[in-house]
């Protein structure tokens, strides 16, 4: 039932405007594989979809399912299915028909569309509800049926545009449950199109879009450790940017010194830190490398970040502030006066290619960018 | 008990409408079926169908027969070519959709009385036969109408639905017929019916661009109604007039009620979370 989706140097433009929606956009996905699409909005995620469905012809590239060539075929013959941010049930059908309707525009009779359509609506636990209509459904069972109505068009490929994200917090996590048992059983391609990074982490890749390009393609934990660039890590959160100067060995900043491989001499650079990677301890204890001010707080569930602005520190520019997460039951007040410890592995340099934009942003600011190090521990 | 209040609402509501609606109507549908009603008499002395026999002398049944070609042509040009412009305004498909409403409001904002004259050199001009000339200038008159009904209906229904059936495997045409037109029936009845009403109550442009020689239900009732003063006969073919356009407004109540009953009207289609 799956396919291997590729995507050659796909370039689009929508009418009338000044830049590109796609841009040199190369992606591949394994058969049975899930990739899931991120980017702020704006960034050409559901251009790239309705590209891959043949709603969208691009300017430029290809579009391949196994050997084929998919630009001269349209939509309805690509044995590729959709599923928008609303269900976007028929209205005038029942759920068993809206499930029936692939066959049926396949030219199935009607009576054996619907007993095909019994055993999809069987996989997504809605058999009670064949005769009901769309309106007498709820949010969530009205996207169960969309993902049944989806998979009974036995499509090679599954395309899912933010398909849940109008759900709230338990459904949606049902419905990833859900997405996991169909992937079991069925093993579409799957591309999914999410905000949700949480939901992202579902994929087996990850590819991150900014301005119509992909910056990142890679898993999740590649991406969290070793994020390609200032973009990708903005994108995903927790990272605090901290200007670093080479010294042998490694870069000081405002955390002090950090050992990496292949330092560039003599250009200054960002280093990404993670929140988790980072401790609150006393101020004048033994651990702390860096003290600063609380300046803010945030909470997330049971995590709690606090955001320290560090002071000035020799060769390491003026005050910057790190993004620190703190164990339960340790909250700094606001005005405090802490200390910052460099606990773990999640600290990383970019490459400077990666990411022109980022590069741009970097080099205003009279900072540069180097070659990328993950560096390890620097206990 | 909210529902029997509800229920008795709807019925003092709907009295006067009646009352409205009826009330011009209650004279001719005496006059139709009466031999002699002199003034003051509030009902007809004599009853009779001498109206209706000399109605069908005058040609009532081929004028009615011509009408309701008249009106049902005018639908199926006018209904898809509502739908069609409903759908770019709708769905904002064109750029210039101020200048495209204008141009579709043009022909009801100037007096059809003109429209018709201008237009009958025109045609002239053009060796358009009459029929021919009339069907289309008041698919014309009409298309507003059916526009603007469509228009709302396209703007409730959410475009992506068309695009889903496609990633379900249907090809345009199988989508037109088994998503677009059960999703939006009940605004292609209405456009429908505008339509044909636009075609059967038309007086000025049949008389102009016909020649004459097209004589629909107005035209005799117009040319009986200018006569003798014959009442009984008058009101006869008023009442036939009204009847195709009592049949469908029925219609249309019906083919409403039923959809109602059975689920929700197009715009229902946005759905809600």
């Amino acid at each position: 039932m799956s396919g291997d989706l590729r995507l050659e140097s796909v370039g689009f433009r929508y009418p009338h405007r000044d830049r590109d929606a796609l841009d040199e956009v190369t992606l591949g996905v394994a058969p049975a594989h899930l990739l899931a699409v991120v980017g702020p909005s704006g960034s050409g995620k559901s251009t790239l979809l309705r590209v891959v469905a043949g709603l969208l012809r691009p300017d430029r590239g290809e579009v391949r399912l196994g050997d084929r060539s998919l630009l001269e075929v349209a939509p309805e013959r690509r044995g590729i299915s959709m599923m928008f941010q609303k269900p976007l049930l028929f209205p005038h059908l029942d759920v068993l028909d809206n499930v029936a309707f692939a066959d049926r525009a396949a030219g199935v009779p009607r009576a054996r569309a619907r007993a095909a359509a019994r055993g999809y609506l069987d996989v997504v636990h809605l058999a009670d509800l064949a005769r009901s209509r769309p309106r007498e459904l709820s949010g969530g069972q009205e996207q169960r049926v969309a993902l049944a109505r989806a998979l009974a068009a036995h499509p090679q490929v599954l395309l899912l545009d933010e398909p849940f994200s109008a759900l709230d917090p338990e459904l949606r996590a049902t419905m990833h449950a859900l997405l996991e048992e169909v992937r079991a059983a069925f093993a579409p391609t799957t591309v999914m199109v999410t905000h949700d990074l949480a939901e992202a982490a579902m994929a087996d890749t990850i590819a991150v879009l900014d301005e119509g390009r992909v910056v990142q393609h890679a898993d999740i934990d590649a991406l969290y450790r070793r994020p390609a660039s200032i973009t990708v890590a903005r994108l995903l959160g927790g990272f605090s940017e901290l200007a670093g100067t080479p010294v042998e060995g490694g870069y000081d900043c405002h955390l002090g010194f950090v050992p990496a491989p292949a330092p560039r001499a003599g250009e200054p650079t960002v280093v990404l830190v993670r929140q988790e990677a980072l401790q609150v301890v006393d101020e004048h204890g033994p651990h702390a490398a860096a003290s600063g001010l609380v300046v803010g707080s945030t909470r997330a569930g049971t995590r709690q970040v606090a955001k320290v602005e560090l002071d000035a520190a020799a060769g390491a520019g003026p005050t910057a502030s790190v993004l620190v997460e703190l164990p339960p039951g340790v909250a700094p007040p606001v005005g405090h006066r802490v200390g910052v410890r460099v606990t773990g592995t999640l600290v990383h340099v970019p490459k400077p290619s990666a990411d022109l934009e980022s590069r741009a942003d970097v080099d205003r600011s009279g900072e540069g960018a180097v070659d990328g190090a993950l560096v390890r521990d620097r206990q | 008990m909210n529902a029997r209040r509800a229920a008795l609402g709807q019925v003092v509501a709907a009295v006067p409408l009646a009352v409205w609606f009826a009330m011009p109507l209650v004279p001719i549908v005496l006059w139709a079926v009466a031999a002699r009603w002199s003034w003051p008499a509030a009902l007809p002395q004599r009853w009779g169908l001498t109206g209706w026999r000399e109605a069908g002398a005058a040609g009532l049944p081929s004028a009615m027969a011509r009408s309701t070609l008249l009106g049902l042509a005018v639908a199926c040009l006018a209904t898809p070519l509502g739908a069609m412009a409903g759908r770019a305004l709708g769905w904002r498909l064109t750029r210039h959709s101020g200048a495209a409403s204008l141009v579709l409001l043009a022909p009801i904002a100037i007096p059809p009385f003109a429209v018709a004259t201008g237009l009958d050199t025109l045609v002239l001009r053009a060796r358009l036969p009459g029929s021919l000339a009339v069907v289309l200038v008041l698919s014309v008159l009409a298309l507003p109408y059916t526009t603007y009904i469509l228009r709302a209906a396209y703007t409730a229904t959410d475009p992506d639905l068309e695009l889903q059936a496609r990633m379900l495997g249907a090809a345009p045409r199988y989508v037109l017929r088994s998503v677009t037109i059960p999703v939006l029936r009940p605004a292609l009845v209405t456009a429908a019916a505008m339509a044909f009403l636009v075609g059967w109550s038309d007086y000025v442009v049949t008389l102009v661009l016909g020649g004459g020689r097209l004589v629909t239900a107005p035209m005799l009732l117009a040319s009986s109604a200018s006569g003798t003063g014959n009442e009984p006969l008058v009101a006869a073919i008023s009442v036939a007039s009204i009847l195709p356009l009592l049949a469908v407004v029925a219609g249309g109540v019906l083919v409403r009620r039923g959809r109602q009953g059975r689920r929700p009207a197009a715009a229902r289609c946005r759905h809600e979370w």
